[in-house]
């Protein structure tokens, strides 16, 4: 379990190794300096150079790059911007929070109403409640996000006075309107993942079901409940490794939901950067997706390691 | 207890759906008495596996007890609660499977599976159980059962897995073990071991046991009476050694004769031609007919009789005025 756990833990590092060399050279290679943006049409050459040799610019990439992630590793710096000279470390630890509250929510909820909805419809397979789950499920999986973020406004907040339409309340102010201005973000970001898993688990339960060894549990005279949790530690395996993509994937899409419901989170900075052609920003934010991606990943795999010692031992 | 252990009378079991309903077990009795060994033996697909299910009420999806009797200590088995045949499973009947690898959950330690079964049909302490499956698995020949009993199936060879299965059946002293063909998955050196195992545990707890197999050769070494099955129903049954000594049936007769022997000289194994008769195909008189080396033209009109003798039984026309 130990020894899996590094294992990963290693191929995530080189992961992350990797995805920042090929971040910092795809920014690197868009045409244009950063000092062109920064200052203008009118600057002469040497206005560019004197810009250039501040910021480092001057260097050979290789160079710029380690000094980049150097800073990341030995003083937890992700850098300044050129185009607005603000700290990235500020930057994202003023955005990071509501994204990632954003994402939590609508992680853990679906993930729990998911797997009830999705047990409920294996269990109960072609019955009435069956038909409704997997009725909610391809319409979750089938309605856009952002479509949906538009009419549950429309309806909930500006029709109702139920939501508000838009921002995030900061927690500070006031808890329960905090966590009253998250509903319907979440909801939007989370529904098409519920749908997923629901159909995961399902599909995932009744394949195990019809495993010999659940004939044997039954032939034990267990319980039907023990007998639904034999087969769940069986089944929950690849869910949990969706799940654990789906939380990576989240923060993209929090993309389109922050800018639909006007939240000043992460993604909302990074789609800002992109127009600013803020790079460092944009490498900045990209960095965070993956560092969270990745532990999300390994995270999965140590909790389906637990569920299933068998993927300890081939891992 | 007057009557056998197990009785199944005239049982029927069908497969289909809504309204197409086709027997695949068509009509078979079947006694098992306390203590008793009894073999029931056939080609795949002759009902054997679905016979021993019924009796533990867990037919597969799609198919049910169509009509018929499935007595268990003279309680009425077809038909009943699954809450109340949750009772008996595990507790009166234990069933061992025919692949020990598939058959035990691959996510749970074997030992823990074991204490579910028991702390399900006694109340007893976690540690009381634990202590108990150690006894359990030293039982049925494992060495270092403490050990073993936290490891997961994958890790023990196929013998120990079958071995974990016998301790997880008979866990709860049940009066009836059920064998649906314990050994065929297994190396044939390591079956000898098992079934050596199966029988002395048999003894010791006094189980009556209803073993399934096609191994003709096992089922004469420690079955006290044998049923022969062909297409869903019993052939020829009665006491082990004139049974094989006298078959009565032409098929328990060919049968016989396929079994490889050392003795049995140079040139082709011995085999029954042609295939039995397809899955819940409707035949009016003997299943066998169309294989039978001495079929009369009675054979597949009618339906053969049931003959008795001194308990031997058989179901054929042959040597009928």
């Amino acid at each position: 379990m130990a020894s899996l756990f590094l294992r990963r833990a290693g191929v995530s590092l080189l992961s992350l190794l990797l995805v920042s060399l090929v971040l910092f050279v795809l920014t690197r290679s868009i045409p244009d300096s950063p000092a062109r943006i920064v200052l203008g049409d009118e600057a002469t050459p040497a206005d560019i150079a004197h810009f250039d040799a501040d910021h480092g610019l001057d260097k050979p990439i290789l160079v710029q790059y380690f000094r980049w992630v150097g800073g990341i590793v030995f003083h937890a710096d992700l850098g300044k911007s050129f185009t607005t000279g603000l700290r990235m470390n500020d930057q994202v630890a003023n955005t990071l929070p509501v994204t990632l509250e954003l994402v939590m929510l609508a992680f853990v909820v679906s993930v729990v109403v998911s797997l009830a909805l999705g047990t409920m419809s294996a269990v109960l397979r072609d019955t009435p409640l069956d038909y409704g789950a997997r009725l909610i499920a391809v319409l979750g999986v089938s309605v856009p996000g952002f479509w949906l973020a538009l009419v549950l406004i429309l309806f909930f907040a500006v029709d109702r006075d139920w939501f508000p339409p838009g921002g995030v309340v900061p927690i500070t102010d006031d808890v329960y309107e905090h966590l009253r201005s998250l509903v319907l973000p979440a909801f939007c970001l989370g529904i098409f993942y519920m749908a997923v898993l629901t159909r995961m688990t399902r599909s995932s339960l009744l394949d195990v079901l019809g495993q010999d060894f659940m004939r044997t549990a039954r032939a034990s005279g267990l319980s039907r409940p023990r007998v639904l949790m034999y087969a769940l530690r069986n089944a929950l395996v690849p869910v949990v490794t969706i799940a654990g993509m789906s939380f990576g994937h989240m923060f993209g899409w929090a993309l389109i939901i922050e800018q639909v419901f006007n939240i000043d989170g992460l993604s909302h900075a990074l789609l800002q950067a992109i127009q600013q052609r803020d790079y460092a920003m944009v490498q900045a934010v990209v960095m965070v997706f993956t560092v969270v991606f990745v532990v999300a990943n390994l995270c999965a795999d140590v909790v389906n390691a637990s569920l299933n010692p068998r993927m300890a031992a081939a891992a | 207890m007057s009557g056998p252990l197990l009785q199944i009378d005239g049982l029927h079991i069908a497969f289909g759906s809504r309204s197409v309903w086709r027997d695949v077990v068509r009509g078979v009795d079947l006694r098992v008495s306390a203590g008793e060994v009894v073999g029931l033996v056939g080609e795949s697909g002759s009902g054997k596996s679905l016979t021993a299910l019924s009796v533990m009420g867990l037919l597969p999806l799609g198919a049910k007890v169509s009509s018929g009797r499935i007595l268990f200590d003279g309680t009425e088995l077809v038909g009943m609660r699954d809450g109340a045949m949750n009772k008996l499973r595990g507790r009166d009947i234990g069933m061992i499977f025919q692949d020990p690898l598939s058959a035990l959950n691959p996510a749970i330690p074997v030992g823990k599976q074991i204490v579910d079964s028991l702390r399900t049909h006694a109340s007893m302490t976690r540690r009381a159980a634990e202590a108990r499956v150690v006894e359990l698995l030293d039982l049925v020949g494992i060495n270092q059962p403490a050990e073993r009993a936290r490891a997961y199936a994958h890790e023990l060879s196929g013998g120990m897995r079958q071995r974990v299965m016998t301790a997880l059946a008979v866990s709860s002293n049940p009066k009836l073990l059920i064998a649906d063909e314990p050994t065929t998955a297994l190396d044939v050196t390591v079956q000898a071991q098992v079934i050596g195992m199966l029988d002395r545990i048999r003894r010791d707890l006094g189980i009556a046991v209803l073993f399934i197999s096609h191994n003709l050769d096992l089922v004469a070494s420690i079955c006290d009476r044998v049923s022969v099955m062909y297409a869903g129903r019993v052939v020829e049954s009665g006491a082990v050694e004139p049974l094989f000594d006298a078959p009565r049936h032409p098929y328990t007769r060919q049968l016989l004769r396929c079994v490889p022997r050392l003795d049995g000289g140079t040139g082709p194994m011995p085999t029954i031609p042609g295939l039995p008769p397809r899955f819940g195909s409707v035949l009016p008189g003997c299943a066998f007919t169309p294989r039978c080396v001495v079929s009369q033209a009675r054979c597949s009109a009618q339906a053969p009789p049931m003959r008795r003798e001194s308990g031997h039984l058989s179901v054929c026309w042959e040597g009928v005025p």
